[in-house]
């Protein structure tokens, strides 16, 4: 189980700094870390530092070692490339960098498990072509689940789905987190997911961290107010969960 | 029961991959077959027409058949066909290379201004006697076609890494360098002598002609550096067509792998440029069929592409001989002939997405 803490990260494109100083408590695996904020805040930056894409000052720290160098694991927001590819192959190819030709069939067990999980195998042999924006969501996170990851930062990863679907994937990534202890980081843009799924939050907006903490401490009314700028009141639904009503924005 | 069920329902996806990639070895091994037929057809047809059968003995049992005909096969006929599988895998590969680092189905080094560089280097040692490389005057034309072919190329390397710049400007580039080396070549074209225009224009539309066993073997070794490199990055190459970022994603250095396969394309669409003269068309289409027929997968896709491209260029090579009895048409002009009608039936037919 690996947990991270962030200590100082920024990140820079040439000599345009883009994020600065996110410093958070660890983040421990076995639970998910929403990364909410504006758009263009910095949240992708942010994973993409943390995957060693980006570079920048800070450390990102690590409470054990990682089984294998690309344990990391990002999962970019989709771009809509459209590989003729099937789904099946586009999983497999994911699972298969830096190793050789061959197949053998306990990997494509593996993928038809994960297909299975996300209850996608039905468009396992689908071309990439031919999937709707959320079916390639979907496609995206057995990509990044057939590699194992004890850190997985997902982009964005229900922006496209259905309500059933949001539930339903961000319900299956908790517990597979709580199950395998994976860290995982997800940007949301859904506050009522972040309340509902995530134990962690961090608040990026203008290129920096204004909050870091669990998430009923970090998403309030203030915070809305001030990075949000909507007039919102966090209350306790029939349940005893908290949730975000927004009033209206404020001009 | 349930248990039962749920493991008939987790086979399902390996035995339908393993179908998928049988159907695709075959489909290989089938392309495979057709590229021996065309070639021995292919050395069987010219002024002496010569049965398959004569021409099977002939490469098998070479010293059971007159010297004649061993003389023809062999020493005549035999770089010719080989220079059309070499020349047609490497551009084809090449191609399907391009299309592959810059994302854009429309990269070829037709498109992007190689084939045209190196038309525009062998017209200045056509018309001029300029020698971009004074130590070699007597390969003076392939020489100058091919760094003018390796300068396009590296080129659009170098300007598809630039920051900002997109896929399409990248495309852009190809295309305004099309016109200035064609613009040039028109300017030495209109100052060259007659006998010197004559040249420039029989070399521009390419032609088999020149092969010799020489030639044959610098382009077949060129083709067989290249595709060890490319099946060593075949996971990675694939990957790239899910976009840059998911590429990245995945621990692949796109940057050093676009570097590299660049470099190597260069070299691919270099050296049978220079060699036969500016051949268009399969460089762009024959990797499109190749992915019709198997998909990106490069496992499939690297092998299908250079057996499209030599398929291509070698059954062209049997139409520019049949079209005019007698007469030898340049490949060149036949390629695209001969591949457009084929290529609009699998666009047609074919109900998968092609790109």
């Amino acid at each position: 189980m690996v947990g991270l803490t962030l200590k100082g990260v920024g990140a820079k494109y040439g000599k345009h700094t883009v994020l600065s100083d996110v410093d958070t408590d660890i983040l421990n695996g076995g639970v998910m870390t929403a990364v909410i904020g504006p758009n263009a805040a910095g949240k992708s930056t942010l994973f993409k530092r943390i995957a060693g894409l980006a570079s920048g000052p800070g450390t990102v720290v690590l409470s054990d070692t990682l089984k294998g160098p690309e344990t990391i694991c990002y999962m970019p927001q989709d771009t809509g490339a459209n590989a003729v590819l099937t789904v099946y192959e586009s999983v497999l190819l994911a699972s298969k960098q830096g190793s050789s030709w061959k197949v053998r069939d306990s990997e494509l067990l593996e993928i038809d498990r994960i297909l299975q999980a996300l209850r996608i195998n039905d468009l396992a042999f689908r071309g990439l072509g031919e999937l709707s924006g959320g079916q390639r969501q979907l496609v995206s996170i057995a990509q990044a689940l057939v590699r194992k990851p004890e850190v997985l930062l997902m982009d964005e990863p229900t922006s496209a789905l259905d309500l059933f679907r949001q539930i339903e994937v961000l319900g299956f990534m908790r517990k597979l987190a709580a199950k395998s202890g994976m860290s995982v980081l997800i940007a949301l843009h859904d506050l009522n997911h972040a309340l509902r799924y995530c134990d962690n939050t961090i608040v990026i907006a203008k290129g920096a961290m204004v909050a870091s903490g669990t998430t009923g401490d970090v998403i309030t009314e203030a915070m809305l107010r001030d990075i949000y700028r909507v007039e919102a009141r966090v209350e306790m639904c029939s349940h005893g969960k908290p949730v975000v009503i927004v009033d209206h924005s404020i001009i | 029961m349930a248990v039962a069920a749920e493991q008939i329902e987790t086979t399902t996806g390996r035995d339908q991959y393993r179908a998928l990639a049988f159907r695709r070895i075959a489909l290989i091994c089938g392309m495979l077959v057709a590229l021996f037929l065309s070639v021995s057809i292919d050395m069987a047809l010219g002024p002496a027409n010569y049965t398959l059968r004569e021409v099977l003995t002939s490469l098998f049992h070479a010293e059971s058949v007159s010297d004649q005909l061993r003389v023809v096969i062999w020493d005549i006929r035999m770089p010719i066909a080989l220079m059309a599988i070499t020349v047609g895998a490497s551009l084809s590969l090449a191609g399907a290379q391009m299309q592959t680092i810059l994302a854009n189905p429309l990269a070829s080094p037709f498109t992007l201004g190689i084939s045209a560089a190196a038309g525009f280097g062998a017209a200045l040692g056509l018309v001029g006697g300029v020698a971009i490389f004074p130590a070699a005057v007597q390969y003076m034309i392939p020489i100058n076609a091919f760094l003018m072919a390796m300068a396009a190329a590296l080129f659009i390397h170098f300007a598809s890494t630039m920051r900002g710049v997109t896929v399409e400007t990248i495309v852009l580039l190809g295309i305004a360098l099309v016109f200035t080396f064609n613009a040039l070549l028109s300017l030495l074209e209109y100052l060259a002598s007659e006998q010197a225009l004559a040249a420039v224009v029989f070399w521009t539309m390419g032609s088999l002609t020149k092969a010799t066993w020489p030639k044959v073997w610098i382009t077949g070794a060129v083709l067989l550096f290249a595709i060890p490199l490319f099946a060593r990055h075949a996971w990675a190459l694939t990957a790239l067509r899910l976009g840059e970022d998911k590429a990245a994603s995945l621990g692949i250095n796109v940057r050093r792998l676009r570097l590299h396969t660049m470099m190597t394309v260069s070299l691919l669409a270099a050296i049978p440029v220079s060699f036969v003269g500016t051949i268009g068309f399969v460089g762009l289409v024959g990797p499109h069929i190749a992915r019709m027929l198997v998909g990106e997968d490069q496992r499939f896709f690297l092998p299908a592409s250079v057996l499209c491209g030599a398929l291509l260029l070698s059954t062209t090579s049997i139409v520019s001989k049949t079209l005019i009895p007698g007469a030898i048409l340049p490949i060149g002009v036949i390629t695209a002939l001969v591949g457009v009608p084929f290529f609009f039936v699998l666009i047609f037919t074919n109900r998968r997405r092609a790109w």
